[in-house]
């Protein structure tokens, strides 16, 4: 049983397409507001692609932690769409990518703070009643700190906890946290709901600096991140584990060579317990 | 748009999630309370590059014609000065050509054709992308001057100030005017469009409005009717060789089964 999808890019979309059944991933990801209302050739394309795998939505726009109102117009997009392609995983961003109405497009950190907190949790409970699914909220990276007064596993946490929601757990993401803001990424993973991972993502990342790493999805996975997520496994039940590979796209080959060394990880870890997604 | 709940955010925390996204849009140097300042500036160059990004995949001619300096000077000012209400990123551009216009940036830059460049690019991807429509039974050989059209429903009519069709042959600012274009997307799912005058403008807007009850018979007793005979027999002849043409380029798929 596979295990470890891959994140569509319209970039990758003939390799997507014309991959053998045997060594293609267990499912696609993809942003639901990159293809909402999309036809013509695209809208093409998006229907074989549902027709080939199974697909799973990770959300850019939703903006749960700003301070303006959500947008349920969009919401109702996303509903509509999530329900035509039958996608039971829908996940997006501990973040904000929005406020005073303006939307910028990028994953902005929330302060961890016991307002937002309360803010967020009433906000994630709205939309899972709306969506009638629970959503899996990502752990983001950040390169600074935000007015914090709380940790940021104490933040996530409460989160979790008070909302019900599930957790994406982006193992790169703590990898590039940890090295930024100088703490221990196993002591931070052992604090969080492990119970609520629902999802996990991998990707590569670019060291900038002497002590700043980016999270691109732009480079392989590198060793320690690996290693991080083998000695994640052994803390989770089996979930589905995405490649995220958002630019500067080697051959698909490169490509399938890390979906395959994360599934003999996850088929290592998690042995017979696999199920599909 | 419904409004959530009532905020729990305290004003402070509102103040300082504003002051963020205000830091990352300007160019100002800047605080926000409780951040590395060094650390601010990756936010600020990560949404500068996905918005010049989106911009400039959605425009490429217009920023081939702009010099790189008032490309970027141009997503500048309109990272700074307007604020997207939009979630989509790719139906973010469409913003620009209302940002342009009401900024005046044709004179700025002395490109008086430019708004209308934007718009016909535009034009192009929303043509491209538009949702798929259930389209209505048709019969392709149908006698499609004596039976309801079926249209192309992916097609736009533009009207332009400028022949922005020969953007790369002349100089085009000169030559203001009043220009006709339709805009279609093929079964393949490429957009072309086609030029037109004001009467075959005019000819196409009309047969697409009332093709759900007349043909165009009818429509054109009713168009020519204080015309002679002769005329609208030559202009009937005429409307007959145009719409061959729009069957052949696929605007017109046929008639109603």
């Amino acid at each position: 049983m596979k295990n470890v999808g891959l994140g569509f890019r319209r970039d990758l979309t003939d390799d997507i397409l014309s991959l053998d059944e045997k060594i293609q991933p267990a499912f696609v990801e993809l942003a639901p507001e990159n293809w909402a209302g999309v036809g013509g050739y695209w809208g093409n394309v998006m229907k074989m692609i549902a027709e080939k795998y199974p697909i799973t939505c990770h959300g850019l726009s939703l903006s749960i932690g700003s301070p303006d109102p959500l947008n349920w117009e969009f919401i109702s997009i996303i509903k509509n769409f999530l329900k035509t392609y039958n996608i039971q995983i829908y996940s997006e961003h501990l973040s904000y990518s929005q406020s005073n109405n303006a939307h910028l497009f990028d994953l902005l950190p929330i302060p961890f703070r016991e307002d937002a907190v309360k803010h967020i949790v009433s906000r994630i409970k709205e939309v899972q009643d709306f969506l009638e699914m629970p959503i899996a909220l990502e752990n983001v990276s950040y390169y600074t700190p935000v007015a914090a007064e709380m940790t940021e596993d104490e933040f996530i946490s409460a989160i979790v906890s008070e909302s019900g929601c599930n957790l994406l757990l982006d193992v790169n993401n703590v990898y590039v946290n940890a090295f930024n803001h100088q703490y221990d990424a196993k002591k931070f993973i052992n604090k969080l709901p492990l119970d609520k991972v629902a999802y996990i993502h991998m990707a590569g990342h670019e060291k900038v600096a002497e002590d700043l790493i980016i999270d691109t999805h732009g480079q392989a996975i590198i060793a320690d991140v690996y290693e991080l997520f083998d000695w994640t496994l052994e803390r989770i039940s089996p979930v589905p584990v995405l490649l995220e590979r958002d630019f500067n796209f080697p051959e698909m080959g490169e490509i399938l060579e890390e979906v395959n060394q994360l599934e003999q990880i996850t088929h290592r870890q998690w042995n017979n317990q696999l199920k599909a997604i | 748009m419904e409004q959530s709940a009532k905020s729990n955010l305290r004003a402070e925390t509102i103040k300082i999630q504003n002051d963020l996204v205000e830091y990352c849009r300007s160019n100002n140097d800047g605080n926000v309370q409780g951040t590395r300042q060094d650390r601010l500036p990756n936010y600020r160059r990560l949404i500068h590059t996905i918005i010049w990004e989106a911009l400039s995949d959605a425009y490429p001619i217009t920023r081939s014609i702009l010099t790189s300096v008032q490309w970027d000077e141009l997503v500048d000012d309109f990272i700074s000065n307007h604020r997207s209400a939009e979630p989509q990123l790719y139906k973010m551009p469409f913003s620009l050509i209302a940002f342009v216009k009401n900024n005046d940036y044709q004179k700025r830059f002395s490109i008086p054709y430019l708004i209308d460049l934007l718009t016909f690019e535009w034009v192009e991807i929303e043509v491209h992308t538009m949702q798929d429509q259930e389209l209505l039974s048709f019969n392709p050989q149908g006698d499609f001057m004596s039976t309801n059209l079926v249209f192309n429903p992916y097609q736009r009519i533009l009207t332009l100030n400028y022949p922005i069709h020969q953007l790369r042959t002349m100089d085009i600012s000169m030559n203001a005017g009043s220009y006709f274009y339709n805009v279609y997307r093929q079964p393949n799912g490429t957009v072309q469009y086609m030029e037109l005058n004001a009467f075959t403008r005019n000819l196409i807007q009309q047969f697409m409005l009332h093709s759900a009850e007349y043909n165009i018979n009818e429509i054109l007793l009713t168009l020519l009717k204080d015309l002679s005979l002769e005329m609208k027999v030559s202009i009937t002849d005429e409307v007959f060789k145009f719409c061959l043409l729009l069957k052949e380029k696929g605007l017109i798929l046929g008639t109603r089964d």
